[in-house]
């Protein structure tokens, strides 16, 4: 399913009138909160090209909570500045291969990586059937795992949760069509079904 | 002996309307009905199917779902010589076990584990070879969409779980159809009967 078919979904079982230029907006939000969940819905994996002398990153926007990163041939450990200050009082000028990942001081999903990396990163090459986390996995990248916000391909015995958890926020909005009991209804079954299939806060 | 769509959906129409909603198409229901039913198989894996699932060399990351375009959960994983492999439960274990395990190359599979519905981990990879492994997942049922044609289809889940999607399906129909004293009383009961469901999964 992608995004519009869950507009098309929720239009169907919502009460009238459907407001589907709100019920947009707040879909954005409720893609980039699933995205956060301990275990989101959707997951991906993407790489992400470094330059030597440069530690801090951005990752694509639909990465919204990154579960893990990788480096080279190595899973990073998540790290903080305390941990950093103990381990180096000058660790802001250590340069190597990076081997931890922190997000302190950084703003939305943002990172650094440490040591700074000293290699910059071989393109991929997107042949077709290239394999980029197997054997084109291209050196000095690094991968990051994350809650993904997509618009494409939803699972789809997670739409109806999505829809629903959205349909709550889109009839509990001051509005002509403000219905509080219909959407605490959609609001409770969202949750009844997440926690059902898995999907946790 | 297995409850077919059309008289199941028919009983959903049935509660519907006597708790107060209003009449609803018979296509609506029976898809409503389908979706439930595929929420209530991801969540408990009672309909699951196997795959000669191939994999590459030197690579322990699969997107499995483009590989197996039916799949929800990985169940098993097991060689063709029925060997069954490990399931490892979190990320942190594999880290804890190898940090160059993304990476890692080997003869022999010793872990799968599996992230969100989307990523499935084997690992070590093998090195330069392929292979293949029997993987047992559950599987999205069949997208019930027209009441007349799928009349006679059975439904796939078995007989108590139908049940369950029954209740979320109605919830949703009572809900759309303003009977909501009942939708939120059917909500209240709907958590007591999934609460054991909810201990079979946490198991």
């Amino acid at each position: 399913m992608n995004r519009a078919d869950l507009t098309t979904l929720a239009a169907s079982y919502a009460i009238t009138p459907f407001d589907a230029d709100a019920f947009d907006r707040y879909l954005e939000d409720t893609l980039e909160e699933c995205a956060r969940y301990t275990i989101p819905p959707h997951v991906n994996l993407a790489l992400q090209s470094v330059t030597a002398g440069t530690s801090e990153y951005t990752p694509e926007a639909r990465a919204i909570k990154i579960l893990a990163a990788f480096f080279g041939s190595k899973q990073l450990s998540l790290t903080d500045i305390p941990d950093l200050e103990a381990y180096n009082d000058d660790w802001r000028n250590d340069t190597d291969t990076p081997w931890a990942i922190s997000f302190d001081e950084q703003s939305g999903s943002d990172y650094f990586l440490y040591p700074e990396p000293n290699v910059t990163s071989n393109a991929f090459i997107p042949l077709t059937d290239a394999d980029p986390f197997g054997r084109d996995y291209p050196a000095n990248n690094t991968a990051l795992l994350y809650g993904d916000k997509r618009d494409m391909d939803i699972h789809d015995y997670t739409a109806l949760s999505i829809v629903l958890k959205t349909l709550s926020k889109e009839f509990t909005r001051p509005s002509s069509h403000r219905d509080k009991t219909f959407s605490d209804g959609c609001g409770l079954l969202a949750d009844l079904i997440f926690s059902l299939i898995g999907v946790t806060l | 002996m297995s409850r077919q769509a059309g008289p199941t959906t028919e009983i959903l129409l049935r509660r519907v309307w006597e708790q107060g909603g209003s009449a609803i198409a018979p296509d609506f229901a029976m898809q409503t009905l389908s979706r439930c039913q595929r929420i209530v198989n991801a969540a408990l894996g009672r309909v699951v199917d196997i795959y000669a699932f191939p994999t590459q060399g030197q690579t322990t990351i699969y997107f499995y779902r483009s590989i197996i375009t039916d799949a929800i959960d990985i169940i098993s994983v097991r060689t063709l010589a029925g060997r069954t492999i490990l399931k490892v439960d979190s990320l942190e274990e594999l880290f804890a076990y190898s940090p160059t395990w993304w990476r890692a190359t080997g003869a022999r599979l010793e872990f799968w584990h599996q992230i969100a519905r989307d990523i499935l981990i084997l690992y070590p990879a093998h090195a330069t070879d392929t292979a293949t492994y029997n993987i047992i997942y559950s599987k999205l049922t069949t997208d019930l969409s027209d009441f007349a044609a799928h009349y006679d289809t059975d439904m796939e889940l078995p007989d108590d779980d139908v049940d369950l999607a029954l209740i979320l399906a109605e919830i949703i129909l009572l809900l759309h159809t303003r009977a909501y004293d009942a939708a939120l009383k059917l909500l209240e009961k709907a958590k007591t009967k999934i609460a054991p469901y909810l201990k079979e999964l946490t198991k």
